[in-house]
C-alpha cells in the first residue's frame, strides 16, 4: 500500500517534469503535438496524484498504522470523519493535499481553455506544471508515506483542536483559494510571453480568480467561525500570524479583482494588472510557506519542518522570474490607454488598489517584522491586535467611504453633476453621524457609522435605479431589478457583496468596541453579572469521552422572566496534555452572550470568564450574503441582447438622455441585430 | 439649508469630541491587557489568553488601575518584570518606526502617486459627460 502510494507520488513529479519540458517546447516551437503531450502529462500527474491521495485516505480511514503519518494523526477512537480530515491535518499531508488541488485546477483550467487559447494554454501548462513539480519536490521530500520498523496497536490521533467540523472546512477552502490563484497567475505569465496583452487572459481566467477569492473568503469566514465556537476567547479573528498569511493573499486578489475590471472594461491597467497577480500569487505561497513550515509562532503550529530553505528559494525565483518578464515586456504594457480623469470610475478603482495594497502591505510588515528583528538578532517581538486594529480602522472607513463614491461614478469622466447623485448617501451619512453621535460616544464608532450608512444608501440607490428604469418603461419595479441581475450578472452581483460586506462591517464594529467581559469565580448557587444580564452558577458535572476528561457547568441565563440553561464544557486530554474549553454561547441578533468555563477547585466553585459580544451574528450573515453576490458574479451573463431591445443599456434611461449616450444605445441596438451570435459583457 | 447642514456638522463634531470619556474599570482592563502578549503562549494576547498567568495578569492589571494608576504606568511595569517582549506591539520607538510608518507611506504613496500620474489640473465642468455602465 505505502509502496504503491511512494510510487505514485515519484511518477506524478516525473510527469510534472515532463510536461512542463514539453509544454514549454511546444509552445516555443509553436509545435500543437508537444503542446497536447505536455498537458496530457499534466492531467496524467494528476491522476497519478490522485491515486497517491486515495492510497493515503484509505491508510488513514483503515488505520493502516504501518504508516507513520496515520500513527501520528489518527488513534482507534478517532471517528471517521475525522480520520478524513487528518489528512490535511499535519505537514506532509496537507502538502499532498495543496500538490492534488493543485494538479486538479491545474488540469481543469488547461483543458478548459486550450481549444479556445492554445499558445497561452501551452505556456500556461509550462507555468503551472513547473509550480506543481516543485510542491511534488516537497512532497517526496516530506515522505507522506514513510512506514515505521513495527506497527503499534494504537495511534497518536489527531490534535483534539481539530476535531471539529470547522476545522474539517477551514484549510481545504483556504488551500483552494491558494492553488486556484495560480491559474490566473500562470496565464498572466504567458500571456507576457506570448505578447498578448490584451484582457484576453483576464477574460479567460477570470471564473478561476473570483471562485478562488470567494474559497480564500469563505476559508477565512470558517476559520474565524471555529475558532469563536471552539477556542474559548470570545473572539472569531485574532490576528494570528497565519490567519494573516491567509489575509494578504485575499486583500491583493481584491485590488486585482476590481482592477481586472477596468482592463477588461477600459484596456487601461495591463502592466498593473500583471503586477496584482504576481503579487497574488506570490502572497499566496507565502501564506502556504509561513503556515506549513511554522516559522511564526502561532496557535496554527501544528506542524514544523525543514523544507523553510527550498520554499524561500522557490519564492524568491518565482518573484524574480515573474518581475524580470514583466521588466521586458515593459514597452508593450505602456501602450495600454491612460486614466482620463480620476473623478471616474476607474479613478475610484485605482484609489481602492491604493487602500488594499496599503492594507495588505501593513498586515504584511506586521506579520514579518517579529521576524525579520530576530533575524536581525534583536529581541522578541510582537505585532499583536492594537497595531491591526490601528491600522484597519481608517482603511476600513476610506473603503467604505470609497465603496459609496465608486457606485455612483461613471466611468471616463464624471461631470460636476455628478454630485447630485450623492445627495441622498449624504444626507443619510450626515442623519446616522448626528444619531449616532449621540448614543454610541465613541467617534471611531461614529465615523464608520457615517461611511457605512453613505456606501449603503449608495449601493441601495444603485438596486433602486434599477428597479426604476424597469417600472419607468412599464416592466414593473421587480422585474427591472431580476431584469438588471440578468443582464449584468458581474455588477450587480458585486453591489450584493457590497452589501453583505457591508453587513459584516456591522457585526465588526460592534463586536470590537462594544465587547464586555467579565471573570469570576463563583461558588454553586452564587450570581455573578456580565453586561445586562446575571448569570446564576448551578454546578458541575464530571464526565469523560474517549480521550478526555470532562467537566460541564451548568448556568442559567434569566431573562425577561424565562430561564436559560448554558452548559460550557471543559475537556482536559490527557494525551496531549491539553486543555479545551468549549464556549457555551446564547446568540441572538443583538448580541451574543458567550461562557467559558475556565477552571474548578474541589470544592466545586468555578472560575468563568464571560463576554457579551454584540452583532456577531452579522458577521456570519453579511458573510453568507457576499458569498451569495459572489456566486451570482459568476452566473453566465444572459440575455444581454434582448435587454438592449427590452429596456436599453440602464443609465440611458435612468438619466435624462444626452446625445452620446443616446447615440452608444442605438450603436449598441445595431451591433446586436448585426451580429445575433454575440453577447457577452457589455 | 447651508447652515442647517454647517450646524449639524459643528454639533456632531462636539459629540464626539465629548466621546472621549473613558470606559468602566472592565474596559480599561480590557484595554491594557490586549495591548500585551501572554508570555507563555505562542500569539495571544494576555486579553484574550486562557492561560493562568494571564488569568493572573489580567487581575493584578485590575488591581493596579483600580488604585488609580495609569494604562501606561502599568504597561511600564510589566515591561519591567518581562522585557519589552511582553508588548503586544512594539512602541513607535527605534525599529519600531518602521512598522508604525509602514501603512500610512504605502497609503500616502500610492494616493500621491495615483493624483500625480493621473491628476487632471482642467477645470471641472458640467460638460464632462462619463460613460455609464451599459
Amino acid at each position: 500500500m505505502s509502496e504503491l502510494g511512494g510510487f505514485a507520488a515519484a511518477l506524478a513529479l516525473a510527469l510534472c517534469a515532463y510536461a512542463a519540458g514539453a509544454s514549454f517546447h511546444g509552445a516555443r516551437t509553436g509545435s500543437p503535438r508537444w503542446a497536447d503531450s505536455g498537458a496530457r502529462a499534466l492531467w496524467a500527474a494528476g491522476a497519478a496524484l490522485t491515486v497517491c491521495v486515495a492510497t493515503l485516505l484509505y491508510a488513514l480511514v483503515t488505520w493502516d498504522f504501518r504508516l507513520s503519518y496515520v500513527v501520528r494523526n489518527t488513534s482507534l477512537a478517532t471517528p471517521l470523519l475525522y480520520r478524513v480530515s487528518a489528512l490535511w491535518g499535519a505537514q506532509a499531508g496537507s502538502l499532498l493535499f495543496w500538490s492534488w488541488l493543485l494538479a486538479l485546477v491545474a488540469s481543469a483550467a488547461v483543458a478548459g481553455q486550450r481549444r479556445q487559447h492554445p499558445q497561452l494554454s501551452a505556456w500556461a501548462c509550462a507555468v503551472l506544471s513547473a509550480v506543481l513539480g516543485f510542491f511534488l519536490f516537497l512532497v517526496v521530500l516530506e515522505r507522506p508515506f514513510r512506514t515505521l520498523p513495527f506497527a503499534p496497536a494504537d495511534g497518536r490521533g489527531l490534535n483534539p483542536l481539530l476535531e471539529d467540523p470547522g476545522m474539517v472546512a477551514h484549510p481545504p477552502l483556504l488551500y483552494m483559494g491558494f492553488v486556484g490563484l495560480a491559474v490566473p497567475y500562470a496565464f498572466a505569465m504567458a500571456a507576457l510571453v506570448t505578447r498578448r496583452l490584451d484582457a484576453g487572459w483576464i477574460a479567460a481566467t477570470r471564473r478561476w480568480t473570483v471562485a478562488s477569492w470567494l474559497s480564500l473568503g469563505a476559508g477565512l469566514v470558517v476559520g474565524g467561525w471555529w475558532a469563536y465556537r471552539t477556542l474559548g476567547w470570545g473572539g472569531y479573528w485574532g490576528w494570528d500570524p497565519v490567519e494573516n498569511a491567509a489575509l494578504v493573499p485575499w486583500l491583493v486578489a481584491t485590488a486585482y479583482l476590481h482592477s481586472a475590471v477596468v482592463q477588461e472594461r477600459r484596456g487601461a491597467f495591463a502592466a498593473w494588472n500583471l503586477t496584482l497577480v504576481v503579487l497574488a500569487f506570490g502572497t499566496a505561497v507565502l501564506g502556504t510557506f509561513l503556515t506549513r513550515t511554522g516559522l511564526v509562532v502561532s496557535v496554527h503550529s501544528f506542524a514544523r519542518s525543514e523544507i523553510g530553505p527550498y520554499f524561500l528559494g522557490f519564492m524568491a525565483l518565482l518573484l524574480a522570474a515573474s518581475f524580470a518578464l514583466v521588466a521586458w515586456r515593459w514597452d508593450d504594457l505602456r501602450g495600454s490607454p491612460p486614466v482620463e480623469d480620476l473623478r471616474s470610475r476607474e479613478g475610484a478603482f485605482l484609489f481602492n488598489n491604493v487602500l488594499f495594497l496599503s492594507f495588505a502591505g501593513a498586515v504584511l510588515v506586521g506579520t514579518l517584522y517579529p521576524l525579520a528583528i530576530q533575524a536581525a538578532g534583536g529581541p522578541q517581538v510582537f505585532v499583536g491586535p492594537p497595531y491591526f486594529h490601528a491600522v484597519a480602522a481608517p482603511v476600513g472607513v476610506a473603503l467604505l467611504v470609497l465603496m459609496g463614491v465608486a457606485v455612483g461614478l461613471p466611468w471616463r469622466r464624471a461631470g460636476a453633476g455628478v454630485v447630485a447623485r450623492f445627495r441622498y448617501p449624504l444626507f443619510a451619512a450626515l442623519m446616522v453621524a448626528m444619531g449616532s453621535g449621540v448614543v454610541l460616544r465613541r467617534p471611531g464608532v461614529v465615523a464608520a457609522a457615517a461611511a457605512l450608512s453613505f456606501a449603503l444608501s449608495a449601493t441601495l440607490q444603485a438596486f433602486h435605479d434599477a428597479g426604476r428604469a424597469g417600472a419607468r418603461i412599464g416592466r414593473g419595479y421587480l422585474q427591472g431589478l431580476l431584469e438588471a441581475f440578468r443582464t449584468q450578472p458581474r455588477r450587480y452581483g458585486g453591489y450584493v457583496v457590497h452589501l453583505g460586506v457591508l453587513v459584516m462591517v456591522v457585526g465588526i464594529v460592534g463586536s470590537h468596541a462594544y465587547v464586555r467581559e467579565r471573570e469570576v469565580t463563583v461558588r454553586p448557587g452564587q450570581s455573578f453579572a456580565v453586561g445586562p444580564y446575571v448569570l446564576r452558577y448551578r454546578g458541575l458535572e464530571a464526565g469523560a469521552t474517549a480521550l478526555a476528561d470532562a467537566r460541564r457547568a451548568t448556568v442559567e441565563l434569566r431573562e425577561d422572566g424565562r430561564s436559560l440553561v448554558l452548559q460550557p464544557v471543559r475537556l482536559f486530554y490527557p494525551r496531549w496534555g491539553q486543555v479545551v474549553s468549549r464556549p457555551a454561547i446564547r446568540s441572538t441578533w443583538r448580541e451574543d452572550v458567550y461562557v467559558v468555563l475556565w477552571a474548578f477547585q474541589p470544592d466545586g466553585s468555578a472560575t468563568f470568564r464571560a463576554w457579551v459580544n454584540p452583532l456577531v451574528r452579522w458577521v456570519w450573515l453579511g458573510a453568507l450574503l457576499a458569498g451569495l453576490g459572489t456566486v451570482v458574479t459568476l452566473w453566465p451573463q444572459g440575455g444581454s441582447r434582448r435587454a438592449v431591445f427590452a429596456l436599453g443599456p440602464w443609465p440611458v434611461r435612468a438619466q435624462p438622455a444626452r446625445d452620446g449616450h443616446r447615440g452608444r444605445a442605438v450603436r449598441e441596438v445595431l451591433r446586436a441585430l448585426r451580429s445575433p451570435r454575440e453577447g457577452g459583457e457589455p | 439649508m447651508r447652515w442647517a447642514g454647517l450646524l449639524a456638522a459643528v454639533l456632531t463634531a462636539l459629540w464626539c469630541a465629548g466621546a472621549w470619556a473613558s470606559g468602566d474599570l472592565d474596559e480599561r482592563v480590557r484595554a491594557v491587557a490586549s495591548r500585551l502578549m501572554c508570555p507563555v503562549c505562542e500569539g495571544r494576547t494576555v486579553a484574550d489568553s486562557t492561560s493562568e498567568l494571564a488569568a493572573q495578569m489580567r487581575a493584578v492589571i485590575r488591581e493596579k488601575l483600580a488604585q488609580g494608576e495609569t494604562e501606561d504606568a502599568v504597561l511600564a511595569y510589566f515591561v519591567e518584570r518581562y522585557g519589552p517582549s511582553v508588548l503586544a506591539t512594539p512602541p513607535a520607538a527605534g525599529s519600531g518606526w518602521v512598522l508604525w510608518l509602514a501603512p500610512a507611506a504605502l497609503a500616502a504613496g500610492g494616493a500621491g502617486y495615483v493624483v500625480y500620474r493621473f491628476g487632471r489640473r482642467s477645470p471641472w465642468t458640467w460638460a464632462d459627460d462619463g460613460e455609464a455602465e451599459g
